[in-house]
């Protein structure tokens, strides 16, 4: 459910969330640990470049909506719940989808 | 700021690309190419469901047409019943796709931002460091496979 194409083989192949979830959680946190010094190793001492600054285009950005950001917390919570029952994801998604519409 | 002007904020370039990504991706299919390849691996002795084949075609093919076509294009030619090899297929089709700029769409995403804030990606200096943790990712996934069964 995290990208593309884990949504299309969770679809076709009919896959339960909660399995899919049990299964792979080890090898991405393992592969998470591993990557993090990986990057750690090979940018050593390169992370404060100085050349860049980042934020100039922060105004571009909207402003910070309480009310709206609740509204998503909630519902992406509840759909992850979802997730985890036996009703089937697209009806949950389209619902929670409805929802905000 | 009203849930209509969010629905604006939406990358909608991107998702016309999905969808054309997915009719290309179905004309590919109609035309048997992904079938004949599979038959292929066959009669060299390889089964493209066995975890070590599917993880390299996934692996090669994610870097050739990127990950999301890459696997709507396996799906249709593995074994469904096989949860394990599917839940391998998710996890490295997702590792495959930080070999190569090209091997994930989310890449492309990315380096749009980055250009955005002025910094530059180029090929190479996301390989150099794409093949490294793929390698990693992707040998972490297969040891899992093999542990858990």
């Amino acid at each position: 459910m995290g990208n593309p194409q884990n949504m299309l083989i969770g679809q076709v192949g009919g896959l339960h969330f909660r399995e899919f979830v049990l299964w792979c959680l080890p090898p991405t946190i393992i592969s998470l640990v591993v990557l993090y010094f990986i990057i750690l190793i090979m940018y050593r001492g390169k992370w404060r470049d100085g050349s860049i600054v980042l934020g100039e285009n922060a105004e571009g950005w909207p402003k910070y909506d309480s009310h709206q950001s609740a509204k998503a917390l909630v519902l992406s919570t509840v759909l992850i719940v979802l997730f985890f029952t036996g009703i089937p994801r697209e009806v949950s998604a389209l619902t929670v989808a409805g929802i905000i519409l | 700021m009203t849930t209509r002007s969010i629905l604006g904020l939406v990358d909608w370039h991107l998702i016309t690309l999905f969808c054309a990504l997915f009719i290309v991706v179905q004309g590919v299919v109609k035309y048997g190419i992904p079938q004949s390849g599979v038959q292929f691996l066959g009669t060299l002795g390889y089964d493209i469901n066995h975890p070590l084949v599917l993880s390299s075609v996934t692996l090669f093919l994610s870097n050739v047409v990127s990950n999301v076509p890459a696997v709507m294009l396996l799906l249709k030619n593995i074994d469904l019943e096989q949860t394990k090899n599917l839940y391998l297929l998710a996890l490295v089709s997702t590792y495959a796709g930080n070999l190569f700029i090209i091997g994930s769409i989310a890449n492309l995403i990315m380096i749009e931002q980055a250009r955005s804030h002025n910094i530059s990606v180029s090929f190479w200096s996301h390989a150099r460091v794409g093949i490294p943790v793929t390698v990693a990712s992707i040998l972490v996934a297969l040891g899992w496979a093999f542990l858990a069964g």
